[in-house]
């Protein structure tokens, strides 16, 4: 568990199942939330839980994002790393797009930072958001991601097409997004 | 000028899986298709030996592998459709020229065309995206002359002899290959996956 200024982050256990269920909401869906063909998985709370009960979902990088009074303001991870070219994914998912704004996700965001470039030494992290998800890529921009760009009408939800963007932010050690 | 070539393209089956499995040996398979987690060669080994040792029948399939092959010289690649969604109407395109001295002619560029006619006339997709590495010139060349877009560049995304490289994300709508079509539809005729069949039809009947 690690106590931040705004937030207590810390392994995710099988009773935050339920609020893990929230963020699988079909009108409000999050790019982080999209599998590899891009379309939503709607799992029940009950195969959440389940899936929660399997794993030890420190080791797999996910991880509860508490406010200090103890109520869950999200969850945040970092996954698929790749030990040759030493990148990952972080994943920020906050059930009131005000955590974003209150420093709560800057916490959450710092400890996967950390995580990705002190201790597993990545050189990169990158994100994906909908165009939807206005206030977590306002975010990621302020925090340093930059655009890697938009893949144009990927994924249909709610009758219309929306695009998805790539956002990627650099190890300040290595200085890569520079040397282009 | 009409364009004219003797390849085609086929659903590859379980014949072939001695030809895959061979070409997914060789060090350029790997250097030019491999990178991503999701595309780690292990797991595009099973997915292939699984796909080509499937039933016909299967009506939603996740992947379709196709064989560029000639009559003359044999099988010549693969090409691959990954990532199918039946409700985005999207997939990824992955190609592979097995035979060298067809990398830098129109066998890639005629294949890519009628696999986009398939996937946007015959699957009814609306999106099919691409991705390549930035030293693959040649394969990126045929994505953008097919009128694909490049949407991604994804910063040393992938590691080739210790040098890091830039992975570039391609993406193509319907209309932009229907308005592709219609400016060179001359050209294209002859390329086209109707013809490819009339051929295939008239080749059969005179064996």
């Amino acid at each position: 568990m690690i106590r931040t200024g705004h937030a207590v982050i810390r392994a995710t256990i099988p009773d935050d199942a339920g609020a893990l269920f929230r963020l699988y909401d079909p009108r409000a869906p999050r790019a982080a939330l999209l599998d590899q063909r891009r379309e939503m998985l709607m799992p029940t709370a009950k195969e959440l839980e389940e899936t929660l009960v399997r794993q030890e979902s420190g080791k797999a990088g996910f991880f509860t994002v508490e406010l200090p009074e103890g109520e869950i303001a999200g969850f945040c991870a970092l996954r698929g790393q790749n030990a040759e070219t030493r990148f990952g994914e972080v994943a920020l998912l906050m059930l009131d797009s005000a955590s974003f704004e209150s420093g709560v996700a800057h916490d959450a965001l710092g400890f996967l930072k950390d995580r990705a470039f002190a201790r597993e030494h990545l050189r990169k992290v990158v994100a994906h958001c909908l165009e939807r998800e206005a206030e977590l890529r306002g975010f990621l921009i302020q925090e340093g991601f930059e655009s890697g760009g938009r893949q144009r009408d990927a994924f249909y939800t709610q009758g219309r097409y929306e695009t998805i963007e790539s956002l990627a932010l650099y190890s300040a050690s290595t200085g890569a997004s520079h040397g282009h | 000028m009409a364009i004219k070539t003797d390849t085609y393209l086929r659903r590859a089956d379980r014949a072939d899986l001695d030809t895959v499995v061979a070409w997914m040996e060789e060090p350029d398979f790997q250097y030019f298709l491999y990178g991503e987690p999701s595309r780690a060669p292990q797991q595009l080994r099973e997915q292939i030996v699984k796909m080509l040792g499937r039933t016909a029948g299967h009506t939603m399939p996740g992947g379709i592998y196709m064989m560029i092959d000639s009559p003359t010289a044999g099988p010549l690649g693969l090409i691959s459709l990954q990532n199918i969604s039946w409700r985005n109407r999207s997939c990824s395109i992955d190609l592979y020229i097995a035979r060298k001295e067809y990398r830098r002619g129109l066998v890639a560029t005629i294949a890519v065309y009628r696999t986009l006619e398939y996937c946007f006339h015959e699957l009814n997709m609306h999106r099919v995206g691409a991705y390549v590495y930035a030293f693959n010139t040649a394969s990126w060349r045929v994505f953008e002359l097919s009128g694909a877009q490049r949407e991604l560049v994804l910063r040393d995304h992938i590691v080739r002899d210790g040098v890091s490289h830039d992975l570039y994300g391609y993406g193509l709508l319907r209309e932009e290959f229907d308005a592709l079509r219609a400016a060179h539809g001359a050209r294209a005729e002859s390329i086209s996956l109707e013809r490819m069949a009339e051929a295939l039809e008239r080749q059969l009947g005179s064996s």
